[in-house]
């Protein structure tokens, strides 16, 4: 079954959690997830970002929630990489 | 109904530490210094009984923490639903299902318990020498003395503490309170028709 491994997404977040936090609760919904969050831009209360999960195998609706629920919002999903099988069928 | 590890993060999101601290000392100096009042205004009539402080302190102790409770929840649940708002309309999103929600909902309960268990603790120990008395327990030292004694620990103590919050000098910054509460017991000492 074709694998995400990789996503670059444009969230909103509040100031606060901050970004090492924000970063960290997405790295931890996998051992091998890796995470990039860059700043875009800072307003009064909010903080553009763009974030770069690399991973086996990504779970966008997981990481949504996980956004969801440390107050940000998923704009769009700029960025995808889909791995097929990594095994060949016979 | 948040764990204790989630509790923790709301509290930092929404940066309570700091307010919770700052009403821990506050209410507790009132206390402090309200019962300091008590005891040494009894202490300045001769036909006042420890039964009658404490009874008197007692009631003192239970009006402080439930204003303490009350009227910081009001407040911290205000600011906080204020808060939420402001950041829902930056947001351009509803956060329902967001921290930031649910620390809105829990946190203001958590500060108003500190806002008010402070000045209730603060006032039982002040006052634990009228309950010995009244569990006839016998002191070193006659009941009022070792109440007014305590109050000034208690108020030295909380003076230490800020100067430990400030970075600055302990001894010094408990010093400053312990001043404080000498002249307040002294001015009432003075002024208390006996």
């Amino acid at each position: 079954m074709p694998k995400i491994r990789k996503l670059v997404l444009d969230v909103l977040k509040p100031r606060r959690p901050s970004a090492p936090e924000f970063a960290t609760a997405i790295a931890a919904l996998g051992p091998d997830h890796r995470v990039i969050l860059d700043v875009q831009e800072i307003d009064e209360k909010t903080i553009t970002t763009a974030i770069t999960i690399e991973g086996s195998a990504l779970d966008l609706a997981r990481i949504e929630e996980v956004v969801k629920r440390m107050g940000g919002a998923v704009h769009s999903v700029d960025h995808v990489e889909v791995w097929g099988d990594d095994e060949p069928t016979p | 109904m948040p764990d204790f590890r989630e509790l923790r993060r709301l509290i930092e999101i929404t940066r309570s530490e700091q307010i919770a601290r700052r009403y821990l000392v506050t209410n507790g100096f009132d206390a402090s210094l309200t019962m300091l009042g008590l005891v040494v205004g009894f202490r300045a009539t001769e036909k006042s009984s420890p039964e009658i402080a404490l009874a008197a302190c007692f009631g003192t102790s239970v009006a402080l923490a439930v204003s303490g409770f009350v009227s910081t929840y009001a407040s911290e649940s205000a600011e906080m639903q204020r808060d939420l708002h402001d950041l829902t309309r930056a947001m351009l999103d509803d956060l329902d299902e967001s921290a930031h929600r649910r620390a809105t909902q829990y946190v203001p309960i958590l500060v108003a318990a500190v806002s008010g268990l402070s000045p209730f603790v603060v006032a039982q120990l002040i006052a634990a020498p009228l309950w010995l008395h009244r569990l006839a327990i016998p002191l070193a030292l006659p009941t009022f003395e070792v109440s007014i004694a305590m109050a000034l620990v208690v108020l030295f103590l909380f003076g230490a503490l800020l100067g430990h919050v400030g970075r600055g000098g302990r001894i010094v910054a408990g010093l400053r309170l312990l001043a404080v509460g000498v002249l307040t017991a002294v001015l009432i000492a003075l002024a208390a028709p006996s």
